[in-house]
């Protein structure tokens, strides 16, 4: 995948694994869903939560961006995040998660209860903007006959 | 020890994103096919690789296994690694069975000895320390 690709790629699916380094031990790793604000990539959480404290302390975090097939492909991309705290983005954001979770966008009656939500649980905003991408194409084994032609690359990250 | 309710989701699982720090800037991830040997996770990568790299200088690793199918459930493991470089045909036939949902028989070993040589493979062996969860539930549309 060039860069264009692999762009088009998170563009076009809403799931990843968001990794960022703990104080200690390995890195702190959990499921999410995402939406795209221009190049940006957006996520919600909460503001108690270790994905924001870990953005205050550390900008640098990881997404492990996969499509929804089997076998599975990816794409990591490398980001600068900050948390936005503004309450109408936070309510903004959870609208359009749900949507992409929902897989369709959330009619505007339920707005009322999404900002009630955003305000119990304290959302805010993780903007994420990527800076580089690592991409290596998918290996599998269907049976053993397979084997010869498995292939077998490696791969480097690109700038975003 | 694998406590029972972690080792069942691991043993019914075979994909799993593995996550190790770098020396600067976010984590390393990517996913890779594993299985469950005792007390260990294990899955299988090439030496020169940044996997056996960051392994051999860290000594740990998250690992964040996968349902196949939205939304997501997963496990987060925490845990120590280390590189076994005596394994490595063994790991790859029990990976390549994971990957095709049997056992892959021991006819097929000449191939995978010959792959393992080429590509100078390594296991890495996983020891849990710590486990996170939680299941994500998608909203019904409307």
């Amino acid at each position: 995948m060039n860069a264009e690709e692999r762009q088009d790629f998170v563009r076009n699916h809403r799931t990843a694994v968001f990794g960022y380094q703990r104080k200690a031990n390995g890195p702190a790793m959990s499921i999410v869903y995402y939406v795209m604000d221009g190049d940006d990539i957006l996520v919600s959480t909460m503001a108690a939560r270790g994905k924001a404290g870990a953005v205050r302390r550390d900008s640098k975090v990881s997404l492990c961006v996969l499509d929804e097939q089997w076998p599975p492909t990816y794409v990591v991309v490398y980001c600068d995040a900050t948390v936005e705290t503004e309450e109408t983005a936070a309510v903004d954001l959870m609208m359009r998660i749900a949507g992409v979770m929902a897989g369709n966008p959330m009619p505007e009656s339920v707005r009322p209860m999404v900002a009630e939500s955003a305000r119990r649980e304290d959302r805010v905003v993780l903007r994420l903007k990527p800076y580089a991408t690592f991409y290596t194409p998918p290996r599998h084994v269907n049976s053993p006959a397979d084997l010869p032609t498995l292939t077998h690359e490696t791969s480097a990250s690109i700038p975003w | 020890m694998i406590p029972d309710e972690h080792r069942k989701f691991l043993e019914e699982h075979r994909l799993c994103v593995v996550g190790f720090n770098r020396k600067s800037g976010p984590p390393a991830l990517s996913p890779v096919y594993y299985y469950v040997d005792g007390d260990e996770i294990v899955f299988s990568t090439q030496a020169t690789r940044g996997k056996a790299k960051q392994a051999e200088r860290l000594g740990e690793v998250t690992l964040c296994v996968l349902e196949e199918q939205l939304p997501f459930a997963y496990l987060t493991v925490y845990g120590t690694v280390r590189v076994d470089h005596e394994g490595a045909v063994d790991t790859m036939m029990r990976a390549a069975g994971a990957m095709t949902g049997s056992e892959i028989p021991e006819a097929a070993r000449p191939g995978f000895e010959q792959r393992a040589k080429e590509e100078n493979r390594v296991a890495l062996r996983v020891t849990p320390t710590g486990f996170f969860s939680t299941r994500t539930v998608a909203p019904k549309a409307g």
